[in-house]
């Protein structure tokens, strides 16, 4: 039997994959199942080691499919298009690659959902250019703004990378006040 | 000048310490998307900033059109780590920057527009650092792509946010020996951290090397990742150093024997494969860290596994060989090496 992907080689994998509940069967050879699944056949430390390509494409694969009637198309990413490069959701799908800057913005709200998986984190705390400056407004309407706490750190870190300190001090006052206010908060509502 | 691998031997668990930045300016499409045109002006622009890094570091700088290298050369520079495969094998025009003592990479139109690696030797992430940044903060000039809740905008989302990935070049033959190296990936991997062959994600490794490197981009400042890093490898070399020496305790005269066996090899055989030498120089650099066999001092072993693979060993001989040609050849540059 070939490989039901390249339609060339030898097909030695059994693949089943299970998806909400929507079962998929391929018979692949052994490049077309490290490729396009997240199996790994020869593993180098004796099995579980993952690929970070496989579980990306995981991820991702798991983002567009709508759940029975809850989501707009626009919200299952079908159809979405960059329109600075022309790339659609379902190739970034497929490769894990955005094609330009603006994809980010373009496919904000459906990759929002997918980074904390990726990453753990949606929102960057390290390093920037020299001038890029924190905008007091909110940057984009399809991303969701910063919360107040997060800008205002952000705003700690750019004080103190140019020595200003005064401000600084100013600056994480105001946060340690906040995250009392928001811990505060927690409390009344867990009681 | 002298390369960063030449100055000594090098240390017994860490290598080398690397930081690689991945950076795309906002004026083009990423490299997916990317039109011929485009490729070569932004290959121009970056190959441009070589004098601006020579004024910062002091160094001279080197460029070139990478796609227009032969096999042989692309391959050389990948054995080394200084390009990647991916880059040697791209179609589209591609450049590299190299700083004189190779401490400096840049790779122009990889995976994304602009990846700058920073090597320094033995455990040292905070000079590689520091000098990633310092070419870093050059290139900012050209305008990157930067978004105030992303950070740095990268092909890839698994590079987003920080664009770093810290990593330590690591030594574990004692681990591997225990087998233990599956139970350590487990356990690092609780902290953000991950462990893999030195020639990439999903390889199998050779000679003991190991590459020790963050997993996430975002959400941590580039000086937590690397403090991380930092604290998970003090963890893997007092881990390594207690395996070494309960080998020692338990299995000497196995080791030795081994040891001497490698030798014996390495300086007599007249035959020797890329595999079977990494293998051996393994052993050597394994016996001279923990006092069993007298090498020069000086020899930095790391860079002996690099020069003995087979572009870089055609580079030393002058001439293209085949197979054969080419392991009779290491044989006897070998043979030489082990006479001390």
């Amino acid at each position: 039997m070939v490989c039901g992907i390249c339609k060339a080689r030898e097909a030695t994998v059994f693949y089943t994959e299970i998806v909400n509940g929507t079962k998929k069967e391929q018979y692949l050879c052994e490049e077309c199942a490290a490729k396009s699944t997240s199996l790994r056949i020869k593993a180098p430390f004796g099995g579980q080691e993952f690929s970070l390509g496989g579980l990306l494409l995981g991820l991702l694969e798991h983002s567009g499919e709508p759940k029975a009637g809850e989501e707009t198309p626009q919200e299952s990413g079908k159809g979405i298009v960059c329109s600075n490069c022309g790339m659609t959701y379902a190739e970034f799908k497929e490769h894990g690659q955005f094609g330009c800057a603006s994809c980010y913005k373009e496919f904000g709200r459906l990759l929002l959902r997918n980074m904390r998986g990726i990453q753990g984190s949606d929102v960057h705390t390290g390093k920037r250019p020299k001038n890029v400056v924190i905008s007091p407004a909110a940057p984009s309407e399809d991303v969701p703004a910063l919360d107040e706490t997060q800008r205002l750190s952000m705003q700690l870190e750019q004080a103190i990378e140019r020595e200003e300190y005064e401000l600084a001090a100013v600056l994480r006052d105001q946060i340690r006040e906040r995250k009392k206010q928001e811990a505060k908060c927690a409390d009344e509502e867990m009681v | 000048m002298k390369k960063w691998y030449e100055n000594k031997a090098e240390e017994r668990v860490v290598i080398s310490s690397r930081v690689r930045l991945a950076r795309n300016l906002s004026e083009y499409h990423f490299a997916g998307k990317m039109k011929d045109k485009e490729c070569e002006a932004l290959t121009q622009r970056v190959r441009g900033m070589a004098a601006a890094f020579e004024g910062k570091e002091g160094m001279k700088y080197y460029s070139c059109s990478v796609n227009k290298l032969s096999e042989l050369e692309k391959t050389s520079l990948s054995e080394w780590c200084i390009i990647s495969e991916h880059l040697a094998k791209k179609r589209q025009e591609t450049a590299l920057v190299l700083s004189e003592d190779e401490g400096i990479s840049i790779m122009v139109n990889e995976e994304d527009h602009i990846r700058i690696q920073a090597v320094a030797p033995g455990e040292n992430l905070e000079a590689a650092y520091t000098r990633a940044m310092q070419v870093d903060e050059c290139l900012e000039e050209l305008g990157y792509a930067y978004d105030e809740r992303y950070g740095y905008l990268t092909t890839s989302p698994l590079n987003v946010g920080t664009g770093m990935r810290a990593s330590f070049l690591v030594f574990l033959p004692a681990i591997t020996m225990a087998d233990k190296i599956q139970k350590l990936a487990d356990e690092i991997g609780k902290y953000g951290v991950m462990i893999h062959g030195i020639s990439g994600e999903g390889t199998k490794t050779q000679g003991y090397l190991y590459r020790i490197l963050n997993r996430k981009t975002l959400g941590c400042t580039e000086r937590e990742i690397i403090e991380n890093l930092r604290q998970i490898l003090g963890e893997v070399a007092g881990q390594e150093q207690k395996y070494r020496e309960y080998l020692c305790s338990t299995n000497a005269d196995e080791i030795e024997d081994k040891v001497y066996r490698s030798f014996g090899v390495l300086r007599y055989a007249k035959k020797i494969s890329t595999e079977d030498a990494l293998a051996l120089l393994a052993q050597i650099k394994l016996g001279r860290d923990m006092g069993m066999l007298k090498v020069n001092p000086d020899l930095n072993l790391y860079e002996q596994m690099i020069r003995i693979q087979p572009a870089n060993l055609q580079k030393i001989c002058g001439k293209s060989m085949n197979r054969t040609q080419r392991e009779l050849y290491r044989g006897e540059y070998l043979n030489q090496l082990m006479k001390m």
